[in-house]
């Protein structure tokens, strides 16, 4: 669906983005991760069409989108700080993306008024921070947006209504295989509702990962043995990390579980647990083994 | 899914009209204060007070006693341009625009298409509510065609400074600098002809800066062209100038558009190439303007280096800190590029001191010359009869052309020029001072056979080149150009009057025979006056006017000079020559004649004719003064006395009716009766 091949940008005598790849399935959610000024809000306004990068690929549904309509009026973009105009209200924004976008659905938009609870007729640049991202949604997702971009969309929005925004995402993609670029600075955000992570260090992609492929290949094991640690084990099975408490071994090991447990038992140890890992966690590891350290790509 | 393309974007031209249709409504309004309630209210006036016709004219011709309207066309349009392209002024508002399934050019054709709604429809309004205004209350004096050329007029300056305004903004990131590059880009073809000219005029020995300037160089930009504009309204071809920049204009912008990055919103200028080019060409215009600020009001080259050094640093030190949003300008870097720029500079000076173009020098040959117009100025060159003029004033003046073509003359001024160039300025200071004593601008023109035009304009000081300029001044060929009266023969004259000179005499002559004579009678005076008599300073004894028939208002005038013995032959034959001039015992009781006071150095004042000294009695009693009364002596003392201040006598007369001349007189030809009075 969303195919980014190379891309570079300068500002001038910044470099925003360096050979920057990427590739979104349809109908998946692609997480953006990285620290202030890392580069996600200029790779995300490069996929919403607003810049043009200055080489390298970029396609969604096969068509380059700087300057196509056709793939822009199926793309919405929610910045980090939406522009509505100077006393607009909701209602004469909704009038506005009416008359540009030609997939509007009036019922939609009336329909989300019953989740947002702002009134229609209130001017929105007088609404809070909060509401008026809360306003940016109820207006997008009326588009029926084939593509969502999303630049820290879930900021100033309290629990409930993170709740509720990430839902409506999850239901259009889950019902329209609406395809979903979301960008966060706190990958915990971003666990729970992700397929794919990327990680944008200093206008680099660090490293991009499928969740599931994540979840499954990396663990956390707990092992213990009664006497010495047999030194083979360590050979047998590198560790990305590892740490002693008291008697027991901490390790976190790539590969599948069940290969891991059987290897493990090999060695009899006194006791063995296999625990799911956070996706914090596996980051963590996962950079610290290529020579980052996680605190100084993220938070 | 297949979405139309189009060249506007209903959804965005709806918003835009929905967001700043109060522009055009605020427009509406202040014109229609500015000129139907304008005419209204002079109406509802002319009740009690008597109003003169063309008092409605005026209105519609933009008004010069009141400048309203000319402010109104000069900010409206280039408001309404900032406010409709803010957007892209301003990232968030830029990004959102451009995340729109909207492409680039139709995002500018829509908002250009809405500005010029927001112009014209309140233009158009105004221009029918007027027209039905000054039908329905038949108001006399305006007609359909002056309230069309007022909206054809208006329009057109509209659709100028929007589209300069639009246009400017695509190089600019931010609302005010676009507000003022687009004024100083309406305003820049004159500003940088007048400071290139003035700048130049300090370097080139010879430079014919009155020749350049004079030939309406403030219509060179659409600004200042404005404020002429209530006496020339537009011409065809300015029209088609300027509708023709518009479009230029539309389609630069445009261009621009497609190719500026959103991102650049908010900086100074959004193309990176243009940046260093903004910037020197800023400091190159700020020190041209500083240079010629300081050279103006201190006359000294000193002050002008000083100037130019002063305007090109602040300038280019500014632009680098309006450029990098930073007062960290002075780095390695940028001294570096203000050094080049200024060694450039200083390379450019050293050229043109070293007349590195040969301006200075050059001459053309005898034999290229096909002919040569010299004059005081170069104004009878540039003047241009076919500009209309408004409609109050009806006397057309037709300055003749001083140019000659007689080879002898052509051999004469190349010699004088050759002269002039050969001395040069003394240095080059000297060009400065304006007030040099008995300093003559020459201006010439060459005509060359192959067409091309040399200009040269020079201050020279008259005693050292006296020798040339007088055989030019006594030909033929001069004095025939010099003096209208050889232009007309004496059957196209209407009637001819003489007035004394300082004096109610006159004297009109109507009959044919008698203008014949007087006709013949100062042709051949003119061609016998020599450089001496043509430059004494002697006031003539009477003004000819000649009034010439089937043109109204067409007349030129002569003088009877002192020197014109065939014409004071003619008039005393007739039994007129007492009638013409001043005469002594009928005219002038005494005259009273006094040395000039020594010149205190300071006191720069030279004794000032008339204001000074008018009290006659006090004249009378002052110690060591020579009273006159010899009707004789009278004679000879009118007969010399003479303008030029730098003289040993003053002279007084006394006339019958209270009046006072004054003038003086030198001791060099003066007759025994005064040398006796101051010597002994």
């Amino acid at each position: 669906m969303i195919e980014i091949e190379r891309v570079n940008k300068r500002f001038q005598e910044t470099e925003a983005l360096k050979e920057v790849s990427l590739s979104v399935n349809r109908g998946s959610i692609y997480g953006l991760v990285g620290s202030n000024g890392a580069g996600k809000t200029t790779l995300l306004k490069i996929l919403a069409g607003i810049y043009r990068p200055d080489s390298g690929h970029l396609t969604i549904d096969s068509q380059p989108v700087f300057e196509n309509r056709s793939i822009k009026a199926r793309t919405i973009f929610i910045p980090d700080a939406p522009y509505h105009f100077p006393n607009f209200t909701i209602r004469d924004m909704a009038l506005f993306y009416a008359r540009i976008y030609p997939r509007w659905n009036q019922d939609r938009f009336e329909k989300l008024g019953d989740v947002f609870n702002i009134e229609i007729k209130r001017r929105i640049r007088t609404l809070s921070k909060g509401m008026q991202r809360q306003a940016s949604f109820w207006l997008s997702l009326p588009l029926m947006p084939d593509v969502m971009i999303l630049d820290e969309p879930l900021d100033g929005l309290d629990p409930v209504m993170r709740k509720k925004v990430k839902n409506l995402i999850i239901q259009d993609v889950a019902e329209r295989k609406m395809t979903v670029v979301i960008s966060s600075h706190n990958l915990r955000e971003l666990e729970d509702i992700c397929d794919y992570i990327g990680i944008l260090h200093q206008g680099e992609m660090l490293l991009q990962k499928d969740l599931d492929d994540l979840k499954t290949d990396v663990h956390k094991v707990q092992i213990a043995f009664s006497g010495e640690i047999p030194p083979a084990l360590l050979q047998d099975l590198p560790a990305l990390y590892q740490e002693k408490r008291g008697s027991v071994l901490i390790l976190i090991v790539r590969g599948a579980s069940a290969e891991i447990i059987s290897r493990m038992r090999s060695y009899h140890p006194a006791v063995l647990d296999i625990l799911p890992l956070t996706l914090e966690e596996i980051f963590i590891y996962e950079m610290g083994d290529r020579g980052y350290e996680i605190k100084n790509v993220l938070y | 899914m297949k979405l139309k393309t189009s060249f506007i974007n209903t959804g965005i031209l709806l918003n835009d009209l929905k967001r700043f249709t109060w522009i055009g409504a605020g427009y509406l309004l202040l014109l229609l204060s500015i000129v139907p309630l304008k005419v209204f209210m002079l109406y509802s006036r002319a009740q009690d007070l008597q109003i003169d016709t063309t008092a409605y004219l005026r209105i519609f011709q933009f008004d010069h006693y009141v400048p309203t309207q000319i402010l109104v066309l000069i900010i409206v349009p280039v408001l309404t341009g900032l406010l409709l392209f803010r957007y892209l002024q301003d990232g968030r508002a830029a990004d959102m625009a451009h995340a729109l399934p909207v492409r680039r050019e139709t995002h500018y054709n829509t908002h250009v298409a809405a500005g010029i709604i927001f112009l014209f429809v309140p233009l158009i309004l105004t221009a029918l509510v007027s027209w039905a205004l000054v039908a329905g209350l038949g108001i006399e004096g305006v007609n359909g065609t002056n309230i069309l050329t007022w909206l054809s007029n208006s329009l057109l300056i509209n659709l100028l400074f929007y589209i300069c305004t639009v246009a400017v903004g695509m190089v600019t990131g931010m609302t005010t600098m676009q507000g003022v590059l687009s004024y100083i880009l309406l305003l820049l073809p004159s500003g940088l002809s007048v400071l290139l000219l003035h700048n130049l005029n300090q370097y080139l020995y010879g430079f014919a800066y009155d020749y350049y300037f004079s030939s309406k160089i403030e219509y060179l930009s659409p600004l200042t062209r404005l404020t002429d504009i209530s006496r020339t309204p537009f011409q065809p071809g300015e029209m088609a100038v300027y509708l023709g920049i518009s479009i230029v204009l539309y389609f630069a912008g445009r261009s621009l558009y497609l190719r500026r990055n959103t991102e650049t919103a908010g900086s100074a200028i959004t193309f990176e190439v243009l940046r260093p080019i903004f910037k020197y060409s800023v400091t190159f215009c700020f020190m041209l303007l500083l240079g010629s600020y300081f050279n103006a009001a201190q006359e000294s080259m000193a002050w002008t280096y000083f100037g130019y050094f002063i305007g090109s640093l602040l300038a280019y030190f500014l632009i680098e800190i309006l450029l990098n949003k930073s007062l960290q300008v002075f780095q390695k870097r940028q001294i570096r590029g203000y050094s080049i720029y200024a060694l450039a500079m200083v390379v450019l000076l050293g050229l043109f001191h070293f007349d590195w173009t040969g301006y200075e020098s050059r001459l053309p040959e005898i034999s290229e010359i096909k002919s040569i117009y010299m004059d005081s100025s170069f104004f009878p060159l540039n003047y241009q009869p076919d500009v209309p003029i408004a409609q109050d004033v009806n006397y057309v003046y037709t300055p003749v052309k001083a140019i000659f073509t007689d080879q002898d003359n052509i051999a004469r001024i190349h010699a004088l020029h050759r002269q002039i160039i050969a001395n040069g300025p003394d240095h080059k200071e000297s060009s400065l001072s304006k007030s040099m004593k008995n300093a003559e601008r020459i201006c010439l023109s060459y005509e060359l056979e192959n067409g091309r035009r040399i200009y040269r304009q020079y201050e020279i000081p008259i005693p050292d080149y006296a020798g040339s300029l007088k055989l030019i001044y006594e030909s033929r060929e001069y004095k025939e150009l010099h003096n209208e009266i050889f232009s007309f023969s004496p059957a196209a004259v209407d009637f001819i009057d003489i007035t004394g000179y300082e004096s109610n005499k006159s004297l009109r002559l109507i009959d044919q025979e008698s203008i014949a004579q007087a006709f013949t009678a100062l042709q051949s005076d003119i061609y016998n006056e020599t450089y001496e008599e043509m430059v004494n300073g002697k006031p003539p004894w009477a003004h000819v006017n000649i009034h010439i028939k089937n043109a109204s208002d067409h007349s030129f005038g002569q003088n009877w000079e002192k020197s014109y013995a065939n014409f004071e032959q003619w008039l005393k034959d007739t039994g007129n020559y007492e009638r013409a001039r001043l005469v002594p015992g009928a005219d002038i009781t005494c005259a009273f004649i006094d040395r000039v006071p020594a010149i205190n150095e300071e006191d720069s004042e030279r004794p000032q004719s008339k204001t000074r000294r008018l009290d006659i009695a006090a004249l009378e009693e002052k110690p060591g003064i020579l009273k006159i009364t010899g009707l004789e002596q009278l004679e000879w003392c009118l007969s010399q006395y003479h303008r030029n201040s730098e003289a040993d006598y003053e002279v007084f007369f006394v006339l019958n009716n209270g009046g006072v001349i004054s003038g003086f007189l030198d001791e060099a030809n003066a007759p025994a009766f005064i040398l006796e009075h101051f010597t002994l």
